[in-house]
This record gives structure tokens, C-alpha cells and sequence, in this order.
């Protein structure tokens, strides 16, 4: 089938000088006469082609399974996943160990701190009025006080669990908390200051919330 | 004009899923990393040869994604847009490594990427049978610079003019790695094909 067997050819350089141009796709007529006719080049071409092709067909693999989780706590961190409506309430509902909510004794405590709360804040008697954005929850029924009364046993069972995290997760979080502290500690302060002042009240109420969708995120989250 | 005109049902969805994640919706945010994270993760590993660093990697691309998406206006498709970001999280971090993405050009002449003449072994030849194990093991031990060029050209379907804009190179260079990095992928292939071979021999003759 092939002449010239083992010996190099004029014809065996022009292969390798417009090999690159050829698989390129350009039209080299006496490339393609002298592959007939060499069996090195023959093979060269085959082999080269082979592997083009199976380069265009390779699988894809699968990432590790913690990537979305370390994705997820630095986006909530970030702000960039936004809380949906009564985040806060429903973890409330879901939680299993709020079986003690139905405990007299567990309940009078909360409510003892609900007050305390108040006192605190000096919120006025009426209540605070929903939030103007669609982003932001709708707690018409619910004061200031009793969504930080909500947060603290949360905030307790997260710095439990957040022992079992991955420490770029456990890190994310804990940004995250401490910048909305901080808030909420500028809010406090407004508000003290300004019992009056409504906006400082909305941006204080618009921290708690953010807190605990943070605080139910990392709650979600799965140990190592 | 809305995104949602003249596109194919799973593309509509996908336009409506980064509608949602624009919003902050955790799960669209969710379902566009999972139908995008197998491309990603192996484009990152394909592209620097290490796991660790392809797991980090494809991580600060989708969170660089999600931060920029409500960017996102779809006049390109939103594959392009990730892949391209990917591509330039990867070159960008193989930088500030230090390593050399694309060999000088005056480089070129070395004669260890010229091709190899040894007679009287075409029985190593490979003839299409390329083991796709074998051939990713080889892309990985390429040099940074010829795994680059290859990758985005021969597993990535990128063409050459995109490549020369992506590693600021010409035209000429990119096309010129790509041929090194296949024949230096061709060498690797059949020697391991002989170490193969001579295994297997050597277990026969017992």
C-alpha cells in the first residue's frame, strides 16, 4: 500500500511544516497525495485527528457537593439572595424544638423578655407599619421587640450548630451577622435617641428580619 | 424587547430562571448553578489540572455570576456569558501563579514539540483508538500554556481569533500551541500505550 517505507521524503517535511494549516481546515492537495503514500504520515494524520475528535467528546465531571454550600452562605452574606416573605415566622413553625412554645412557663419567660424588649426600645404603642418595598416582610402584627425576642433563641441554637460548619461557610455567616449587628446596634441607637423617628424604626425591624432569614439559612445548613 | 421572545422552551426557562434569580430568588439561583456547574467544574479542571484549584475556582466564578447577573441583559446567551467569565476567572488566577499562559513566539522553535520520525514503530500508532482516560490524564500533564490553547480550542469549540483576544495573543501563536499541544498529546498517548502493551506482554509471558 505504501512506498518509501522508513525513509523521510521532501514530501514528509511539507507534511510537518503544513500539517497545522491542513487540520485547520485548508486545502493542501499534495498533503493529502503524499499521505497515501507514506505510512508515518498516514498514521501522524490518523493519530491527530483521533485525538481532535475525542477532545470534542470528553465527559464532563462533577464538582464536589459542598460548592453550593459555600455559594449559598457567602450570597446570603452578600445580600444577593433576598429573604422571601415571613422567612422568620415559618422558621418558627418548622423548628422541632419549639414543642417548648407550648409550655406555660416557657411562654410567661418569653414574654417577660417581649416587655423587656419593649422597655427597651421604647417602641410606642402603635405598631409598625409593613414596609414600603415588595422585598421586605410584611410584619403588621408584629413589633419590633417580639422579632428580636424572636432572633436570641436562634441566634443561641446557630452558635451551637455552627461548630459542625465548613469554616469558609461558618465564615461567610458570621460576616454576614456581624455587619447586620452592627446595624441593628445604629438602628437601637436612632431609635433610642429618636423614639419618633419611623424610618430608623423600618430600617431596625428590616435588620431583625435579615437576621433571621441569615440566622434560618445557616440552620438549613447540612454539618460536615 | 422581553428575553423570553424566540427562544426554545428549556432556553425560556432558563430566561425566566435568571429573571428570578435578578430578583434573588434562592432557587433560581439554585437551578442555574446545577444546570451550569458540571460544564464549569470541568472547564476549571481541564484548564489548570488540579482538583482543589478547580473546585475554588469554579466557586468564585458562579459567585462572580450571581453577583453580576442582574447585569445579565441577554444579548448574549447566557452560556457564553458564564463560559467567558469562567475562561477569564481561570487565566486570571493561572497569572497570578506565575505560570505562563502562552509561550513567546520566539520561543517556537524548540525541537521537542517538532515531530518525532521513528521509523518501524507504527504498531504504536494510535488509528482513532484514543482512551478518553488516557487523553484526559494527557491534556492535564501538558504545560499551562499548551493546556490553555488546547482546552479552549479542541474541548471547548473555541475558534482561534477568540482565543488570541482571551490570552492576548496572536492569531498565528494560538494556532501554533495548539499543533505543539497535540503532538506533544500524541506522544503521551502511545507511550503510555506501549507501557501498556509491554504490561500486559509481560503478564501473558508468566
Amino acid at each position: 500500500m505504501f512506498e518509501g517505507e522508513g525513509k523521510e521524503t521532501a514530501a514528509c517535511r511539507l507534511l510537518d511544516r503544513e500539517l497545522a494549516a491542513y487540520l485547520e481546515g485548508e486545502e493542501r492537495p499534495e498533503l493529502v497525495a503524499h499521505i497515501g503514500e507514506c505510512s508515518f504520515c498516514y498514521s501522524m494524520l490518523a493519530d491527530l485527528e483521533a485525538i481532535r475528535s475525542a477532545s470534542s467528546q470528553l465527559g464532563l465531571e462533577e464538582p464536589p457537593p459542598g460548592i453550593w454550600t459555600s455559594i449559598r452562605a457567602s450570597l446570603i452574606a452578600e445580600g444577593i439572595i433576598r429573604q422571601p416573605g415571613v422567612s422568620w415566622r415559618r422558621w418558627f413553625e418548622r423548628w422541632p424544638n419549639w414543642a417548648w412554645f407550648h409550655n406555660p412557663i416557657a411562654v410567661a419567660a418569653l414574654g417577660c423578655l417581649m416587655i423587656l424588649g419593649i422597655g427597651l426600645l421604647r417602641v410606642p404603642s402603635a405598631r409598625v407599619s409593613a414596609p414600603s418595598t415588595a422585598s421586605r416582610v410584611d410584619l403588621s402584627d408584629v413589633d419590633v421587640a417580639s422579632a428580636a425576642a424572636a432572633v436570641g433563641p436562634m441566634e443561641t441554637i446557630y452558635h451551637v450548630r455552627a461548630a459542625s460548619f465548613e469554616p469558609s461557610v461558618k465564615e461567610a455567616y458570621q460576616k454576614s451577622l456581624d455587619s447586620l449587628d452592627g446595624e441593628i446596634r445604629e438602628c437601637l441607637h436612632s431609635v433610642q435617641q429618636e423614639p419618633d423617628n419611623s424610618l430608623a424604626r423600618e430600617y431596625l425591624l428590616a435588620a431583625y428580619q435579615q437576621k433571621a432569614y441569615v440566622l434560618q439559612s445557616a440552620l438549613n445548613v447540612e454539618g460536615r | 424587547m422581553s428575553l423570553e421572545h424566540n427562544l426554545t422552551p428549556a432556553a425560556t426557562s432558563e430566561t425566566q430562571l435568571i429573571a428570578r434569580a435578578q430578583r434573588g430568588d434562592e432557587e433560581a439561583f439554585a437551578a442555574l448553578f446545577g444546570i451550569h456547574k458540571r460544564r464549569v467544574y470541568s472547564l476549571c479542571l481541564r484548564m489548570t489540572g488540579d482538583a482543589a484549584e478547580a473546585e475554588d475556582l469554579a466557586q468564585e466564578a458562579f459567585l462572580q455570576l450571581f453577583r453580576k447577573i442582574a447585569t445579565f441583559r441577554g444579548e448574549s446567551a447566557f452560556s457564553t456569558w458564564l463560559h467567558r467569565l469562567v475562561v477569564n476567572a481561570v487565566l486570571m488566577h493561572l497569572r497570578k501563579k506565575g505560570l505562563q499562559q502562552v509561550p513567546l513566539e520566539d520561543t517556537d522553535n524548540s525541537q521537542e514539540d517538532a515531530v518525532k520520525r521513528e521509523y518501524g514503530d507504527d504498531d504504536r500508532r494510535l488509528l482513532g483508538a484514543v482512551d478518553r482516560l488516557a487523553l484526559g490524564r494527557a491534556i492535564e500533564q501538558l504545560p499551562p500554556g499548551y493546556r490553555s490553547v488546547f482546552v479552549l480550542h479542541d474541548v471547548e469549540g473555541y475558534e482561534h481569533n477568540e482565543i488570541a483576544q482571551i490570552m492576548n495573543c496572536s492569531v498565528g501563536n494560538s494556532k501554533s500551541q495548539l499543533h505543539k499541544a497535540r503532538l506533544r498529546l500524541r506522544e503521551a498517548l502511545r507511550r503510555e500505550r506501549f507501557q501498556a502493551e509491554a504490561h500486559t506482554g509481560a503478564d501473558k509471558g508468566r
